[in-house]
């Protein structure tokens, strides 16, 4: 990188605003800062406003514009990033990105608040308090790699490296720390899917066969969008590339979106009709909606004989039963309603999507809720059809590298071979508790062949990990108390665990706890509440200091890859995580070395990269590569099976299903159709499956009931347990994100911060009637242990109870009490604290650019000092670990709870 | 696809920057498209970061205003007579200024009210174009025009009453 690296460095003394001084002043009168006003409170202040905003311009023709890969949230927009005088000074859209279209949201910006945060990690660090104490001295990288390399190294030698357990929030390094676990022979990566997006995923990879971090409706061309508590303008990972086509699809084709939801999100706002559902309701309005098109004959029979999993009339039977009446009588929208929308439906196809997110999936019911809305999509037909629901790239690029006329993915250093799995008389299998054992000795050889103990492959959520490895995140805490797994050394990774997790007491509890967990290194690029619990820290780069490969699925329907490379340097001592896990191998050695054979990241990344057909100085200079001439992935079932799996490939006579046996290993590799070799879906039949007997035989395997609804191998409704008989004074506590946030990662970017600072209890005007609460008044939230199957499930005491304020927000769901959940840190630094400078038992320990703090704290017009609101209320402790049966999605939005009114003093 | 009649391309990275005609627009102004607008702050963010913006300061802000009687929100960015420049640096290389950049939806686009048959010159021809009014509204370096402007949301930006954001955006809080 050809900046200044010392004038970069010298922003950590500089003075952000030379205005600060005038700026304090109209606080302390009281104008300007406490109500947030937009305009300046005198001419004088106005004038030195305006002549800040003149002289802190940008000057285009003097800064590099660098193309890079933006990780403000995981969607990883292609972005620019205006760097000058060695800062990042402006991040913008890359419009040559297929996915994104050159659009940002607010967060983009916020990587040059995380990045020139005063507060930020800058040095490792070793605890001298207790644990969590917030207690710190500077150490040296080799001091700080040199002790973890000689607490891993034995665990290695001694053949127990599964002790090294490792837990990542925010990895996309593409594979990188799979190759740090790999080398040293642990299958302990673990991450927090299931408390994010498993729950959408499974039922994604029943249908269709892949893992897909999201689906890519073609809502460009579409015409219309059933919408089930998916907020794409707001939150929704990989919906985010929705924004654009959807409002031009709206606003330049009259295409229509309707959105069930229980809050009035942006996407609701945008909508063209909202409804309020009762919480954990959509499937039985999908399952209605099915019941009419069928009714109606609005399906298309060809596609479902031609693609299903399911017999027609067995299908036709089944949703009989699911009336718009009884539908009703379970969301609280009206039947007629209902019948009116799945006939718009029906009759735009194919050009209509359905489009699903958490607010139907992060139930007890949610997998079911998002198979009966997948179904539609199948009985109308519109599966990669042009406005349809498609598929894209089967998940990104990486998916298909060396396939289908994709360049070969090369491997910059041997890739270390993956650990072998935990079978009965291996050392590992041995130390199993002999319930889990039995279970395990029962599994289906193909579940046998993948276990690996109980934190990554839990036993009893064989779907957590029968597709790929999602696991079940928030139950790595709970197990590591039960003792269910040893840990000698635990690394977490941008994970914010003792923050957010469900019942982040508890994680927290279980990481202040030496017995059982010895020793925690903590990398992150900000000190927050898990790196506090950590023995040591290790700073990591930012997005803008760092290199990453990138590609998902694109809503451009053609594959494509990007890069993420550094526009400046890291800031103080701050390193890329691959360059921390390449030094511990090496430090560690035992032939782990090998593996981490490269001098540095772009070495890395440019051999990774290097059968592109651009060269790599283009790439770079671009950002992104994708082959504009390839077709558009509409229809990929229907395309001929490649040559290369036909060679010696056989039909089954009575299935039609292609099979090409290689290396002793049999696999579908497609289907014929009208004696035609056709790809179809990359599942074990090559159709969808909507009938799939996976969920009754992993619940048979795990002992759950078939009258559950998690077991039905076809689309049901099941309502959640814990709903049936609702007290009147009952309320369901549900969690969100606001725009401008992303989770508890951004709480200490300013204007993220500025923005959205507080989490108040949100309500209806109704439910506040009920309550006999106004905005403003503070109640007490209570919850409640879920009723399903689950950790703890049934025990009667509460789980906690959390103070807030009330919000009145019309358009809610009356039955419904709703707190963002990114509010209320406790470290993270001054913004995230609301202006709170007291030292929280971590900060102070922290080797933070003091006068930078100070500045921006002065700025802090929401400051409980300033009579604000200050950073909101830790909400996360009071949500139940909720793990929903097979799959493990935590049921964020189940949780029943009780309400009453602090009454003033 | 963009609009081809808009006023300015997006610029390509590997594009030399500075090399290209600067904008010099005889009506320079506006166009906000409340119809696109998904109040995602994304604008106004942009705008606060490269020109450094201290926090309790905003050239343009955005607000979530309840729809009177309903149950979801209009979204309208706002911009401050008094803070909002003319972005000369991004116009001066043939760039929109950058909240404009930064809208994801084309609901904010930069352009030439004068220039026909461009974006904003079409706009200009609807029947559902607004332009503020007030005491300050002429103090702008350029036109603000909104596209779809709900009456009621017109009539309190005309009070002022919009750049107070106290009670009911659900963003930003009482106490
Ligand atoms: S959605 Fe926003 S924060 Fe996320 S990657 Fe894209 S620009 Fe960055
Ligand atoms: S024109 Fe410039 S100062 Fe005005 S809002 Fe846009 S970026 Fe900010
Ligand atoms: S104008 Fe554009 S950038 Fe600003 S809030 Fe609206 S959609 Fe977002």
């Amino acid at each position: 990188m050809t900046d200044n690296d010392q004038s970069r460095k010298s922003i950590l003394r500089r003075d952000f605003l030379r205005l600060s001084a005038t700026l304090a002043g109209a606080t302390a009168a009281g104008s300007l800062l406490s109500c947030a006003a937009t305009e300046p409170s005198s001419p004088a202040a106005r004038d030195q406003l305006l002549e800040q905003v003149r002289s802190t311009r940008l000057n285009y023709s003097r800064a590099r514009a660098v193309p890079t890969i933006c990780f403000g949230c995981t969607t990883h927009c292609g972005v620019i990033g205006w760097v000058e005088d060695g800062r990042v000074k402006l991040i913008e859209g890359n419009p040559l990105d297929p996915n994104s279209q050159g659009t940002i949201c607010s967060k983009a910006n916020g990587l040059i608040s995380a990045t020139e945060y005063p507060e930020r990690l800058l040095y490792p660090m070793r605890r001298v308090g207790p644990r969590g104490s917030g207690r710190w001295k500077r150490i040296s990288w080799d001091e700080a790699l040199g002790e973890i390399a000689d607490r891993l190294r034995p665990l290695r030698e001694n053949g127990t490296p599964e002790r090294f357990v490792f837990q990542y929030g925010r990895d996309k390094t593409k594979g990188f720390s799979k190759r740090f676990t790999d080398a040293f022979g642990t299958p302990n990566r673990l991450n927090r899917r299931s408390i994010c997006s498993s729950s959408r995923r499974a039922p994604l990879m029943s249908f269709y066969g892949r893992d897909f971090e999201w689906e890519s409706q073609d809502v460009e061309n579409t015409q219309y969008v059933l919408n089930f508590g998916g907020n794409p303008m707001e939150a929704y990972q990989g919906g985010m590339f929705m924004r654009k086509r959807l409002m031009d699809a709206k606003v330049d084709r009259g295409a229509k979106l309707v959105t069930f939801e229980v809050r009035p999100t942006a996407t609701a706002s945008v909508s063209d009709e909202y409804f309020a559902v009762n919480p954990a309701s959509d499937g039985a309005i999908a399952l209605a909606m099915a019941h009419v098109i069928v009714r109606e004959g609005l399906e298309d029979r060809d596609f479902w004989d031609r693609w299903s999993t399911w017999d027609f009339a067995e299908m036709s039977a089944h949703v009989a039963s699911f009336t718009p009446e009884w539908a009703e009588s379970e969301s609280g929208i009206p039947a007629a309603t209902i019948e009116r929308l799945a006939k718009e439906f029906g009759a735009a196809a194919p050009a209509c999507c359905t489009m699903s997110n958490r607010g139907s999936a992060k139930h007890y019911n949610g997998m079911q809720a998002d198979r009966a809305i997948r179904m539609l999509d199948v009985l109308v037909g519109n599966v990669g059809k042009p406005g349809g629901f498609c598929l894209s790239t089967l998940r990104g690029w990486n998916n298909r590298y060396g396939q289908d006329g994709l360049p070969v993915l090369s491997q910059p250093a041997p890739k270390p071979a993956s650990p072998s799995p935990w079978k009965p008389g291996t050392r590992q299998f041995e130390t199993l508790a002999p319930e889990i054992q039995e279970r395990v000795r029962n599994f289906p050889q193909m579940w046998q062949d993948k276990y690996f103990g109980e934190l990554a492959t839990p036993s009893e959520y064989p779907l957590s990990w029968h597709w790929y490895s999602m696991r079940v995140g928030q139950l790595v805490y709970p197990y590591i108390k039960e003792g269910r797994h040893k840990v000698d050394l635990y690394m977490s990774y941008t994970l914010g665990a003792a923050y957010g997790m469900p019942e982040a007491n508890l994680a927290r509890e279980v990481l202040a706890d030496e017995s059982l967990i010895p020793f925690h290194v903590a990398i992150d690029i900000n000190y927050g509440e898990q790196a506090s619990l950590a023995d040591i820290v290790l700073p990591d780069a930012t997005a803008l200091e760092r290199w990453d490969a990138h590609s998902n699925n694109n809503y451009g329907l053609r594959p494509y890859t990007g890069i993420r490379q550094p526009l400046v340097e890291p800031l103080g001592e701050a390193r890329p995580a691959q360059i921390i896990w390449r030094d511990l191998a090496r430090l560690i050695g035992g032939g782990m070395e090998q593996h981490f054979d490269f001098e540095d990241l772009e070495d890395y990344y440019r051999e990774w990269y290097k059968n592109l057909p651009i060269d790599w100085e283009t790439f770079k200079r671009d950002g992104i590569w994708y082959d504009d001439k390839r077709p558009l992935d509409y229809e990929l079932y229907d395309r001929a099976v490649l040559p290369e799996h036909l060679v010696g490939a056989e039909t089954d006579p009575d299935t039609g299903v292609l099979y090409q046996t290689k290396g002793g290993k049999r696999k579908a590799v497609g289907i014929m159709q009208d004696g035609r070799a056709v790809q179809g879906f990359p599942t074990p039949t090559r159709r969808i499956a909507v009938y799939d007997p996976i969920f009754p035989l992993a619940a048979d395997h795990v002992g759950l009931s078939l009258d559950d609804g998690n077991a039905s191998p076809i689309p049901t409704y099941h309502k959640v347990p814990e709903h049936k008989n609702l007290g009147v004074d009952d309320y369901i506590l549900t969690t969100f994100k606001w725009n401008v946030h992303t989770q508890g990662r951004s709480a200490y970017w300013k204007h993220a911060a500025e923005i959205v600072h507080t989490n108040h209890a949100m309500m209806a005007p109704e439910t506040a009637v009920r309550l006999g609460v106004v905005t403003g008044d503070e109640i007490d939230i209570t919850t409640y242990r879920p009723k399903g199957v689950a950790y703890r499930a049934n025990e009667s005491d509460p789980v906690g109870t959390v103070r807030n304020r009330v919000r009145i927000i019309p358009g809610m769901h009356p039955r419904v009490i709703a707190q963002a959940h990114h509010a209320g840190h406790w470290e993270h630094g001054v913004v995230a604290r609301g202006g709170d400078t007291a030292p929280s038992g971590g900060s102070s320990g922290m080797a933070a650019n003091t006068p930078g703090r100070d500045e921006l704290s002065r700025q802090i017009w929401w400051s409980k000092e300033r009579g604000g609101t200050g950073g909101g209320v830790a909400i996360n402790h009071v949500y139940p670990i909720n793990a929903a049966p097979l799959v493990g999605g935590q049921s964020w939005f189940d949780n029943v709870c009780t309400v009453s009114r602090v009454d003033a003093v | 696809m963009s609009d081809p009649t808009r006023y300015a391309p997006r610029p390509a990275p590997y594009e030399a920057v500075g090399k290209r005609a600067p904008l010099a627009p005889d009506r320079p102004g506006f166009l906000v498209d409340l119809r696109r607008c998904i109040g995602c702050h994304a604008c106004s963010v942009a705008c606060k970061t490269v020109h450094e913006v201290e926090l309790g300061s905003f050239p343009l802000r955005v607000r979530w205003l309840p729809d009177p009687g309903g149950d979801t929100y209009s979204f309208v960015p706002v911009f401050s007579e008094s803070l909002c420049t003319d972005d000369a640096e991004s116009l001066a290389v043939g760039m929109e200024p950058a909240c404009a950049r930064a809208c994801p939806t084309d609901a904010l686009v930069f352009g030439d009210f004068a220039a026909a048959g461009s974006l904003l010159g079409l706009a200009e021809l609807e029947s559902d174009i607004r332009r503020l009014a007030g005491p300050d509204a002429t103090d702008l370096k350029q036109e603000v025009v909104y596209r779809a402007l709900p009456e009621w949301v017109g009539a309190k930006l005309n009070q002022g009453a919009a750049l107070d954001p106290k009670d009911e955006d659900p963003i930003y809080e009482q106490r």
